[in-house]
């Protein structure tokens, strides 16, 4: 313990320069930061901008004027968004090797149920389950839960195929129910719901027992009011990954069935279909199409959604 | 925390070992029939029910609304005919005969023909309008029926002596019709003949300016890159509302922005070939095929694909190759003289654009009364076949063809009844052998979209020759007895592929800091064709 | 008299058997949705995908395969057996241990450092925050058109090309060479786009959670280290970084399995890269190949090996699900906790209170 004692020269010189610190209104650390993050944050955000106003740009000046991005020759055009949501094409193209109307309309619909109905069950279903790994004392729940975990490892490629075949011989592939219901069996936000519980205190959950409340009430009233805070970020997560999904809806429904479409799939074969230099204008509108809700959503909630995730870096 | 982890792990060994034993035991057990799937010739699913009038004959008018569901590969434009042609056929064969199409698009159509077949068979067609050079290739997985057979039992009158011998043999395999072919098209070259023969760089006298061989071709590349280097050359943008004044390289024009000026640095005789046509008319015009007699991948042996490759290069290290970046762009800016394409934007899109009345507007825009009376300078841009792949090694019967594909139409075997393939069939010969009141074949109403029939009958009708002669598509593309189709392959994809992806690196590497010499491209086309016969082994792995 | 006692056993028994299905029945009401959707959406496949792995299972006709005697398997592990399979695969291995072990580490260090910028506080720090996660809720469709726009060469009016006049041929160049047991490896300009797409989507969330531990380093360490006279080098590597372990733990284990899985940003930037002519007509037989893209290809986007292989992606997603597994093992194993320094001195405490 002696090396641990300070003398009171040191101390008082720590004092003296904690004081120096905190009244100086010059704190290099701050500046320095601030400095860098401005520059770095200019760079990052410029693909951005470079998608916002390739979006703004007509076909015809993307074809001859080529350099002039920010400001396009014939000025900023809404065409490319015309062609993608009311089916207008500009002058002088002819809709070439392209056979599905672009029903945008629907398959937003068909994001949103994917994206929100999905997130809503995931969110029942897991709680459910991470409830009863909680509070709920069985033979081998442990053994269990370290199974489901260690499942995480095992990339989704080795179950692709199987799944697949699952879900046509479930019949479940005529409707978007395909969209949700495998999902329900994901791993990353039951574990992230089970972490939170455990931090519930158990007292809380004994007393509640005492008064004779059965399980079902402890779950309703105390857990699920308690845990609000990671329900609303698995949701938010969920969201965002079911909005963005694009591998497992292609898949699925990918060849023909247009009314299926998710507005990810939608989008991939608008962007495949412009693949030429010359109609980067409209994948680029595409792009902002699909991110444009998910965007409006981080930017009201971005302060919850950084909350949740530092809290999940913290316990996880 | 021990204790657990081995208690999980034993659980675990547990779960595989029974999963393993079910496996294996499935395995043995498994389900060896579906005799119908499995072989590409059984007809014998088909039940025999077809109404019969009272010579025994099968006789179309008795059939009862017989439903037929048929997938179309065919894309916009080109899809609004077809919908159009079977509106027709549903309207004169109304209560008999009706047919549902689903447009699926060449993105998606194998795909979804495949997926479908494994996991959803109950919506697959009943009859697929698809691509001639995969119709071996699907007909071998036991997708489709051999309709010779099926022909001579309903009677239907299909006479294949009328189809082009070199088209047809493309769904043809062991002597067995697998597709009724419609059409045929190929890659066409897109020429500013204008700018060919202001610098007098014409044939026969500066009066003709589509080259229509291999010589002719290479001295007008050469011409042009002459004439380009010394910076004389005559150039000029046809652009709408862009000014027309001709001008040499080394002037410039004032009047045009600086990304449409063509200058000599930028300006390119010709750009590359394309990856995907122009290889296989290479290939086929000088004689060469992709598999030999012993069905091994045989495309790097043929002499004039080597050559096309060595011109590839050496046109490439000369500047009269260049790099395919826009070619839109900058064909109408003079940038490029000439560019290859598939014939489906020349009517509807570049003949529109390029050969527009601003042209023949003089006073305006810098285009004088000489440039407006003539006529190669009023409509500058033309269209031809590739006439210049065939070298001094081409057989004669081969040497002034051409590689295209086209569309078949097939009968699936989801179908079991005989109605049902009596219906396809009356649509199929509707459709390629039908005529109107008037004696037009319906097929020219097809054609018109810029396909060339895969029928001798209808290339020679007057309708086809009256129609052809409006269409620009149609007139460079000429007879259909000069198309060579695919060889019949059950690896069309593969194959075509690895031809593809050659001629696809060989073209990058040239573009590549290091550049390409002839004996790396000539490498690298071996190379390729020993991974794809690597490929072929691969997959006749798999195929039982 | 036995009469009594029986009917004593029997009503305990009775009760016991009614409380254990009360309590076995509710736990598996809570459970069983969610275990059905486990089972049948996850062990079944994979179990499934084990067993195709060892048949001749053909995509249109599942039902007629036989065992095939691990053909697949010595496909993979047998070079004289299938050469152009058995390089394919490895080169694509090579491929995905190289990006992931350059990227890997920068993946932490500069979000790392980004997070200690931010931890600074400086005005707007909160906003800064939010626009370095912005980037990664983009899905991969939208953020591989920005890229390459970005990336396209000088013809195709690329931005790089067009507006800092950068001439490099991203997509078709190869950067350098080496040589590893005998083959020749190459590595492509590809790689840097694909490096910069994973970098803007994906490095935010790295960033939020080391950002996170930061705040949550206990303050009065430091403290002690400024009494102690550390500069500000030294408070970083004994302060800082062992008081974010766990967040550093948590990060390596993800960034690890997802770099091992790399496929989305290949397959839309570069197409699985400048082709190799050796090997071109094999799956991912390109520059720019990694593991999952060779199983994509035999599985999803080759439609020829689609039907007649599928076995032999089953087998790759197989070994490859067992080297991520032993990956994960060995990184599990290497951080573990191990009670040191103020760990203990806080255990002492907490069983001083108790006792």
């Amino acid at each position: 313990m002696a090396r641990n004692q300070i003398t009171s020269e040191q101390y008082i010189g720590f004092l003296k320069k904690k004081d120096f610190r905190e009244k100086g209104k010059f704190n290099i650390g701050k500046v320095v930061s601030f400095a860098v993050l401005l520059i770095f944050c200019i760079v990052w955000l410029s693909p951005f901008v470079i998608m916002f106003f390739g979006s703004l740009r007509g076909y015809a000046d993307t074809m001859l004027y080529p350099k002039e991005l920010f400001y396009p020759h014939s000025g900023y055009t809404l065409e490319n968004y015309e062609m993608l949501l009311l089916g207008k094409l500009p002058e002088g193209i002819g809709q070439v090797n392209s056979v599905q109307d672009y029903k945008i309309g629907t398959w937003f619909l068909n994001s949103c149920f994917s994206a929100i109905g999905g997130t809503v069950l995931y969110l029942f279903v897991a709680s459910l389950a991470a409830y009863a790994f909680t509070f709920i004392d069985f033979k081998y729940r442990n053994v269990l839960f370290a199974g489901i975990i260690a499942s995480m490892i095992i990339p989704g490629a080795a179950t692709a195929v199987g799944n697949q075949s699952m879900v046509y011989s479930m019949g479940l592939n005529r409707s978007l129910l395909a969209l949700i219901i495998p999902g329900l069996g994901g791993v990353y936000g039951m574990y992230l719901i089970k972490t939170f519980f455990e931090s519930i205190p158990k007292d809380l959950i004994e007393s509640a027992k005492m008064d004779g409340y059965n399980n079902f009430k402890i779950f309703y009233k105390i857990v699920l009011p308690l845990g609000k805070t990671v329900l609303f970020v698995q949701g938010l997560f969920g969201f965002m990954g079911g909005w963005n999904d694009l591998i497992w809806p292609q898949m699925l429904y990918g060849a023909k069935d247009n009314d299926l479409w998710t507005l990810q799939v939608g989008m991939a074969y608008i962007i495949n279909n412009s693949k030429s230099s010359n109609l980067i204008g409209s994948a680029l509108a595409g792009g902002v199409i699909c991110l444009l809700p998910v965007l409006i959503m981080y930017i009201i909630a971005q302060d919850k959604i950084i909350e949740g995730m530092s809290s999940s870096g913290i316990k996880g | 925390m021990r204790k657990n982890v081995l208690k999980f792990l034993s659980l675990l060994t547990i779960l595989a070992l029974m999963s393993t034993t079910l496996a294996i035991v499935m395995v043995g057990c498994g389900d060896k029939n579906n005799d119908n799937k499995n072989d590409p010739t059984n007809t014998n699913a088909i039940v025999d029910d077809l109404p019969r009038g009272e010579d025994g004959k099968f006789d179309a008018t008795l059939l009862e609304n017989v439903q037929l569901n048929l997938w179309s590969v065919i894309g916009l434009p080109d899809q609004e005919i077809l919908l159009d042609l079977v509106k027709e056929f549903n309207k004169q064969y109304a209560g008999m005969i009706e047919i549902k199409v689903t447009s699926v698009g060449h993105y998606d159509y194998y795909n979804a023909l495949d997926s479908t077949y494994a996991n959803d068979y109950s919506n697959f067609p009943d009859v697929c309008l698809m691509h001639n050079e995969k119709n071996i290739e699907y007909a071998l997985k036991g997708y489709f029926y051999p309709l010779d057979e099926l022909i001579d039992k309903t009677g239907i009158g299909i006479d294949f002596a009328n189809a082009y011998d070199n088209i047809e043999k493309t769904t043809i395999h062991d002597g067995k019709h697998y597709g009724i072919p419609i059409d045929a098209h190929g890659y066409l070259t897109q020429i500013r003949q204008d700018i060919i023969k202001k610098n007098g760089l014409g044939f026969d006298g500066n009066t003709r300016f589509v080259p229509q061989n291999y010589e002719e071709y290479q001295t007008l590349l050469e011409g042009l890159r002459a004439l380009a280097d010394s910076g004389e050359l005559w150039v000029r943008n046809i652009n709408l509302d862009q000014d027309h004044s001709w001008y040499q390289l080394k002037n410039g024009n004032p009047n045009l922005d600086a990304a449409a000026q063509a200058t000599v640095d930028n300006f390119y005789p010709v750009f590359f070939h394309s990856q995907e046509s122009d290889n296989l008319t290479a290939l086929y015009v000088n004689g060469g095929s992709l598999l030999d007699a012993n069905g091994k991948v045989a495309f790097q042996n043929n002499e004039g694909l080597k050559q096309y490759i060595t011109d590839h290069v050496n046109r490439f290290n000369s500047k009269l190759y260049g790099d395919a970046g826009n070619k839109e762009a900058a064909f109408p800016t003079g940038q490029v003289v000439m560019f290859s394409e598939g014939p489906w934007q020349v009517a509807n899109t570049y003949d529109i654009w390029w050969n527009n009345k601003q042209l023949s507007t003089a006073g305006k825009l810098g285009v004088t009364e000489e440039d407006a009376a003539d006529p190669i300078y009023a409509n500058p841009y033309t269209v031809a076949r590739p006439y210049y792949m065939a070298d001094d090694s081409a057989p004669a019967e081969t040497a002034s063809k051409w590689y295209g594909n086209g569309h078949v139409i097939t009968v699936t075997k989801k179908v079991t009844s005989m109605q049902k393939v009596a219906a396809a069939l009356i649509f199929a010969e509707w459709l390629t052998q039908g005529q109107d009141e008037n004696g037009n074949y319906n097929l020219t109403e097809w054609c018109k979209a810029g396909h060339l029939p895969a029928w001798q009958n209808v290339y020679e009708s007057d309708s086809y020759q009256a129609a052809a002669a409006k269409s620009i598509t149609l007139t460079a593309m000429g007879d259909p007895a000069d198309i060579i189709a695919l060889e019949s392959t059950r690896y069309a994809t593969t194959l075509i592929a690895g031809l593809t992806t050659a001629v696809g690196d060989i073209q990058s590497q040239l573009l590549s800091v290091d550049g390409c010499t002839v004996e790396l491209a000539l490498e690298k086309l071996l190379a390729t064709a020993n991974s794809t016969q690597e490929a072929l082994n691969l997959l006749n792995l798999g195929i039982k | 008299m036995a009469k009594t006692i029986v009917l004593e056993e029997y009503a305990k028994q009775r009760s016991k058997r009614i409380g254990l299905f009360k309590k076995y029945g509710i736990t598996a009401v809570f459970l069983l949705p969610y275990l059905a959707a486990f089972i049948t959406f996850f062990v079944i496949p994979l179990f499934y995908g084990i067993y195709i792995s060892l048949t001749n299972f053909q995509y249109g006709k599942p039902g007629i395969e036989t065992f095939n005697s691990f053909m697949w398997f010595k496909m993979i592990f047998d070079k004289s057996y299938m050469p152009g399979i058995y390089n394919s695969f490895w080169l694509a291995f090579v491929h995905t241990i190289m990006f992931a072990v350059i990227m890997v580490p920068i993946a932490i260090l500069l979000p790392l450092g980004l997070a200690i910028l931010v931890n600074q506080k400086p005005p707007g720090f909160k906003l800064f925050r939010a626009l370095i996660y912005m980037p990664s809720i983009v899905p991969l469709t939208a953020s591989g058109t920005i890229f390459t726009l970005l990336f396209m060469s000088k013809s195709q009016h690329g931005v790089l090309a067009e507006f800092f006049g950068i001439e490099t041929m991203w997509f078709i160049d190869t950067w350098f060479s080496f040589n590893l047991f005998g083959q020749t490896v190459e590595i492509a300009y590809a790689w840097i786009p694909i490096f910069f797409m994973c970098l803007w989507g994906g490095w935010g969330g790295n960033f939020i959670i080391l950002s996170a531990g930061l705040q949550n380093v206990p303050k009065h360490l430091y403290e002690a280290a400024d009494i102690d006279g550390c500069s500000t080098w030294r408070k970083i590597l004994n302060v800082t970084i062992p008081g974010i372990k766990p967040q550093l733990v948590l990060c390596l284990f993800t960034t690890i399995l997802g770099y091992l899985g790399l496929y989305g940003q290949n397959y839309v930037l570069s197409g699985g890269g400048p082709s190799i002519a050796a090997i071109a007509s094999m799956p991912a037989g390109g520059k720019t190949s990694t593991l999952m893209y060779f199983i994509q290809d035999l599985v999803a986007n080759n439609l020829q090996f689609k039907s007649s292989l599928y076995g032999l992606g089953a087998a790759a997603s197989l070994v490859f699900a067992l080297f991520a597994g032993i990956i994960s093992g060995i990184q599990m194993y290497l951080t573990r906790e191990k009670k040191t320094g103020t760990k203990i001195s806080e255990a002492y405490n907490k069983w001083h209170e108790i006792r």
